[in-house]
């Protein structure tokens, strides 16, 4: 052994999940590395929402292993695995709409005891809209004005990775270009993302890593830039 | 009594809707300025204050009975308003309260002092035993079990002759020693009712101001998201269970204290007060009054109390009245009498301002 192997971040072996008795995923296995950006591409319900559901263990596997930093946390409550430094930016990105901005993102930092270098000074940085809306409540706020909030909300817990489910869903053009950016931002500052999309041009933009999932397994794995290249090997796994 | 269960019960069903219709007029309410610069509530506790002198015997004991529902309706919309939590078994903690007050000071002759507080830990106590079952279960579920909890608490009451007297209950539980009173001036030809009264409302303020503390702190700002959304507030690394049962136990705690008031108040604690028809009363208190609202409760214990007299000197079908006001409440005014008077205030100043 010459070269020490680094460990991955997180690493899903064979992951089984199920709702009831619909089963959704079918030994799905990938892994993220510290630093990168991984997309997770494909058609809606093919379980891209489930596979970070279950690392968020709202829905505990029925099979395999979820592995974050060599631990087995398949099977932990959402807060624990929250904790240990899993930050989720769920797919409807509601904020608590009672609460005014800036009362969302103090309730997050308190919720994750977490330190770090994210605090609100930090988050109001990354996006310079919040600290102008602190006082407002998150239900007065726009579509990608809640979708910054939710992230800026999800890194006040300081994780170490970050799940993005389905960021620039229902935004519109001007809006996803501005969240681009903010999300290349956080990615040079070292950030680890699991991204979860449908939009190929979107995430292409912005993953090093592809895994194009289809019903429930790993259709297609590799570097962003071979799918970004190959218009028939996009046409062929996306058919969009 | 029957048709009020009955109409608690759909009453009760529907307030997580109702809450979720109310969120939207609670928002508004924060962003109000002018009204908030008058201080009602300071206002309105020195109008309860003045009622011994100014009011008549009866008087006194309708705003005794109205303040200490207040505390009770308070302690239960921790739960409902705030933590999204609905509970069909409040009263088995107030019922505590009464019974570990009375006992201490009846049975075993220990001072006011000392058997108010421990009221409030005993029902805190059962609060935590039973709440630990009560929040591994969701919404119906969470109803149901506290409804059982206290029918667990009532079947005591009334079986455990030795302790509780059981069919008999427990009488003439002594006031308190007041004489103290008689040394501040205008004090001194009040009756012990009154100045039982006068300490009741003392002590149900200072409860109330730490009651609102909680609700305003970052504490309650944690039960707010959870009423939100549990699940999003799970993976912000908020433990849901445990933050339930601290709220549960803290409402049962505040339930207990306006129970030991009320049985030394009615002079009595029987295994009636603990039947589960009155947890319904206290939920139809609170979602009159607004749940939205930290003055909604006791507002809807001050107006139901209010009612009850007023319509039963008319008319004994008092259930019928008291659900024809809830039903044109409900539709009309889905954030409760205070939802109602806040949306009426905010059209006033608008006309005004046009």
């Amino acid at each position: 052994m010459t070269m020490t192997h680094q460990e991955p971040l997180l690493a899903i072996e064979d992951l089984h999940a199920a709702y009831g008795l619909s089963r959704v995923l079918f030994g799905v296995s990938l892994q993220v590395d510290a630093g990168e950006c991984v997309c997770l591409l494909g058609r809606n319900g093919v379980g891209k929402t489930t596979t970070m559901r279950s690392v968020m263990g709202f829905l505990p596997p029925t099979g395999g292993r979820i592995l974050w930093k060599g631990t087995n946390i398949a099977g932990w409550s959402p807060h624990r695995v929250a904790r240990a430094g899993i930050g989720f930016v769920p797919e409807d990105r509601r904020i608590f709409a009672e609460l005014t901005v800036w009362e969302n993102l103090d309730v997050a930092a308190r919720a994750a005891k977490r330190d770090g270098k994210w605090t609100i000074k930090a988050v109001y940085e990354l996006f310079p809209i919040l600290p102008e809306l602190r006082g407002r409540r998150g239900g007065f706020l726009s579509g990608g004005e809640q979708q910054m909030l939710t992230i800026a909300r999800t890194l006040m817990g300081n994780p170490e990775l970050l799940l993005l489910d389905e960021p620039s869903e229902g935004l519109a053009p001007l809006v996803v270009e501005a969240l681009l950016v903010h999300i290349r931002a956080l990615k040079k500052q070292g950030m680890t993302i699991l991204l979860a999309e449908q939009g190929v041009d979107f995430s292409l933009a912005l993953a090093d890593r592809v895994y194009v999932l289809e019903k429930g397994t790993i259709r297609y794995t590799g570097p962003a830039g071979e799918l970004r290249d190959d218009q028939k090997l996009r046409n062929h796994l996306l058919s969009l | 009594m029957g048709p009020i269960r009955a109409a608690a019960v759909t009453v009760a069903a529907t307030a997580p809707e109702l809450r979720r219709r109310t969120t939207a007029a609670a928002t508004v309410r924060r962003r109000r300025a002018v009204s908030d610069r008058i201080p009602w509530v300071a206002i309105v506790f020195l109008v309860m204050a003045t009622v011994p002198w100014l009011g008549t015997r009866y008087d006194t004991f309708l705003a005794s009975q109205i303040v200490i529902d207040a505390l009770f309706a308070v302690s239960l919309n921790l739960l409902l308003g705030t933590t999204g939590l609905v509970s069909f078994g409040h009263i088995a903690y107030f019922g505590i309260g009464a019974y570990v007050c009375g006992i201490l000071m009846k049975t075993y002759g220990v001072p006011f002092s000392v058997a108010f507080p421990a009221a409030g830990l005993g029902a805190a106590l059962f609060a935590l035993i039973s709440g630990y079952f009560c929040v591994r279960l969701i919404k119906l579920y969470f109803a149901m079990l506290t409804l059982a909890f206290s029918q667990i608490v009532w079947a005591i009451a009334y079986k455990w002759n030795a302790v509780t007297g059981g069919d008999q209950g427990l009488p003439e539980i002594p006031y308190p020693n007041l004489d103290w009173m008689s040394a501040i001036p205008g004090f001194g030809d009040l009756s012990i009712g009154a100045r039982f009264y006068l300490l009741t409302l003392a002590l149900v303020a200072v409860a109330l101001a730490i009651v609102h503390r909680i609700v305003r702190s970052p504490f309650g700002r944690v039960l707010t998201t959870i009423r939100d959304n549990p699940e999003r507030a799970a993976f912000l690394g908020i433990n849901v269970r445990l933050y339930q049962l601290a709220a549960f136990v803290i409402a049962g705690g505040f339930a207990g204290l306006a129970g030991a008031l009320y049985g030394i108040f009615s002079r009595g604690v029987f295994a009636d007060y603990v039947f589960w028809s009155k947890s319904a009363e206290i939920l139809i208190m609170t979602i009159l009054g607004g749940i939205g609202y930290f003055w909604g409760p006791p507002v809807g214990a001050a107006v139901l109390v209010w009612l009850n007299q007023v319509i039963t000197d008319y008319t004994q079908y008092w259930s019928f009245v008291l659900g024809a006001v809830l039903l044109v409440l409900l539709f009309g005014f889905p954030g409760g009498i205070v939802g109602g008077l806040d949306l009426l205030w905010r059209r006033l100043k608008r006309l005004l301002n046009a």
